[in-house]
């Protein structure tokens, strides 16, 4: 399975935007760390009331990814949109498939170098921040820390939204359309019932949405990067969901046809899907957007008509876009 | 040997190759001729194993190109453009094809480096237009693959590097045991060096030419009448060429009876001339031969 050629090709394309990660995740944890020491011990010797009562939440925040965890989270997706959707765009598709490799060698050199990328960024950032902290004086703070959370957590949402995004990218056709329906995808389950919920709500009945609070809570990978949630989430969640994205994402980029590289998808069996989907849920979004600008108490008529302006209106341009994406 | 085997694919709703099949023999030169459109590159990105055919099987030496993908190391495929390569350097493009390639001749192709007065370093996206076209053809054959296909190879590019193209072609072609795959539209090019033309009219094989039969294929005539220029003649035989009383028209070695309309207006003058394979494309294929 391993291929040296194929390792060399992705590497040679991908190397830029992987150490892009790396930063990320250097800046995150090693930075944030050193930047928060001069801090703590300005709080130590000046505010020592404060900082007791500070720094289990101090040391703990060293290993939440927060801001960079997001940031993260982006170049995770732009690095899937390179090792598969960026080579649709170009003649290096053809190029790679003219190579003596399986599809399935060549997509799991990608998947697995991009997991390597990921890993390696994300364990030597952590780490070094944990090795520093232990160096420091304030090294007797880190039995405060769980690390079954702290460093579980983060690396299971990045490998669930890795392995999605490299799922959307084996459907579609360039990298445009890859980031693109990655991050529609990645809120779609959560996004669907709010704008269900709000069609339903202006039409006077009421969705209890608490009866999706699963969907809310642990089919949002972004949950995952925030401590708040650590303790309710079920961590094999995105590890299976994770697993059966791979899992589909190789078959399907086994099965893609190649002659539609470069195009919004690569199926044309899709377009239906998406030549409906995509209008609807624009509809529903605009909709949404228009009657939610109303104030609480305006009355139910007025909410009802501006919803349907906004429905209309944003099924018109969407229908328009969708056909000259499709068309493409 | 490659076999192409009823091979049919449709793009977009649209029939772009219909049940085609041919062969290509070891230590041929194979021209694919047809106007733009007829189908030629998907044929030689199907048989690099880049599209999968709708129907049909593709084999390289008796082994299906999908299904045993490690057979393509004795393919290369050239595209049209050079795009792929542009973001690689002289040398580490060697490096990659060393371990894609494993017959890859390092010596030989800095000998060819040296040869058409390349330099060894640098990005490929530096080297003009031919300069790539060239390169690309001296990294495929360096490879020592037996197959080597060429998609448009001379495409654009200028007479005198397009003669040296054509030219190292032919060399190459002299010293190795290697099949070349050429598709082309500019017939005068192939019919130097081809051996066995496919003519692809519509997504189809409208014909296929053995260079060394050809001329037991087709005659062409050069007839002259008293009068005018018979409307029988125009109507019942394909007529290349005329002007006035003077044509040359194009016949099947066995139209006897082609020839009895010619001879049946009596001719004051009635003479074979030499046949180029431009003088085929045009009357099977119609139209304008040099489409751009």
């Amino acid at each position: 399975m391993f291929r040296k050629a194929l390792w060399m090709k992705e590497w040679k394309h991908n190397s830029l935007v992987s150490f892009g990660l790396l930063i990320v995740y250097l800046l995150a944890y090693v930075a944030t760390a050193f930047m928060q020491f001069d801090t703590w011990r300005v709080w130590q010797n000046h505010q020592p009331d404060l900082w007791e009562q500070r720094q289990v939440h101090e040391i703990n925040s060293i290993f939440e990814p927060g801001f960079f965890g997001m940031v993260a989270i982006l170049i995770i997706i732009l690095l899937a949109g390179y090792l598969i959707g960026l080579e649709r765009n170009t003649k290096r598709h053809d190029f790679s498939l003219a190579l003596p490799f399986s599809r399935r060698e060549m997509f799991m050199t990608k998947y697995i170098m991009g997991l390597l990328v990921i890993l390696i960024g994300y364990n030597v950032s952590y780490w070094l921040a944990y090795f520093a902290i232990y160096q420091s004086e304030f090294s007797s703070l880190l039995t405060e820390v769980n690390h079954t959370n702290t460093y579980w957590m983060p690396l299971v949402a990045y490998f669930v939204i890795y392995s999605f995004a490299m799922l959307i990218g084996t459907i579609s056709g360039e990298i445009k359309s890859q980031i693109a329906l990655t991050f529609i995808f990645l809120i779609f389950p959560q996004g669907i019932f709010i704008l269900v919920g709000q069609f339903l709500d202006v039409h006077g009945v009421n969705l209890e949405l608490n009866i999706a609070e699963w969907v809310f809570q642990d089919l949002f990978w972004l949950n995952y990067l925030n401590q708040i949630f650590f303790d309710q989430l079920i961590i094999w969640i995105p590890i299976v969901a994770g697993i059966i994205f791979t899992v589909i994402g190789l078959i399907i980029y086994e099965k893609s046809p190649s002659e539609y590289s470069g195009e919004f998808l690569m199926f044309r069996s899709l377009h239906p899907v998406f030549a409906f989907g995509i209008p609807f849920c624009s509809a529903l979004l605009g909709g949404l957007f228009l009657s939610s600008m109303l104030s609480y108490n305006s009355p139910d008529s007025l909410s009802l008509i501006l919803y349907w302006i906004g429905f209309l209106v944003a099924l018109f341009f969407s229908w328009i876009i969708t056909k000259r994406l499709l068309n493409k | 040997m490659i076999e192409v085997k009823n091979v049919s694919k449709s793009i977009h709703k649209t029939d772009v190759l219909n049940n085609v099949q041919f062969n290509i023999r070891p230590g041929t030169i194979t021209g694919v001729v047809g106007r733009n459109g007829a189908g030629k590159t998907t044929l030689l990105r199907m048989i690099s194993g880049i599209i999968k055919p709708d129907t049909g099987d593709i084999s390289v030496d008796s082994q299906d190109i999908f299904q045993q993908p490690q057979i393509k190391q004795n393919i290369v495929f050239v595209p049209d453009s050079t795009d792929a390569l542009k973001t690689y350097t002289i040398k580490e493009i060697v490096k990659f094809y060393k371990v894609v390639y494993p017959n890859f001749d390092e010596d030989y192709y800095f000998s060819l480096l040296d040869q058409f007065k390349f330099k060894k370093s640098g990005k490929i996206k530096q080297l003009s237009k031919g300069q790539e076209a060239l390169f690309s053809l001296i990294l495929a054959f360096s490879t020592n693959s037996k197959y080597i296909l060429l998609d448009e190879p001379t495409d654009g590019l200028d007479v005198i590097i397009k003669k040296e193209i054509l030219k190292f072609i032919a060399e190459e072609v002299a010293k190795k045991d290697v099949s070349i795959i050429i598709s082309s539209h500019r017939l005068d090019e192939l019919e130097k060096m081809a051996d066995h033309i496919v003519v692809l009219k519509d997504g189809s094989v409208d014909s296929e030419i053995e260079m060394e039969s050809l001329k037991e294929q087709y005659k062409k005539i050069q007839v002259a009448y008293q009068d005018q220029f018979p409307e029988d003649v125009l109507q019942n035989i394909e007529v290349l060429s005329q002007n006035g009383r003077v044509g040359i028209v194009l016949l099947e070695a066995l139209d006897e009876e082609g020839e009895a309309i010619l001879k049946s207006y009596e001719p004051i003058l009635y003479e074979e001339l030499p046949l180029s394979l431009e003088d085929i494309f045009v009357t099977k294929l119609g139209g304008e031969l040099y489409v751009s």
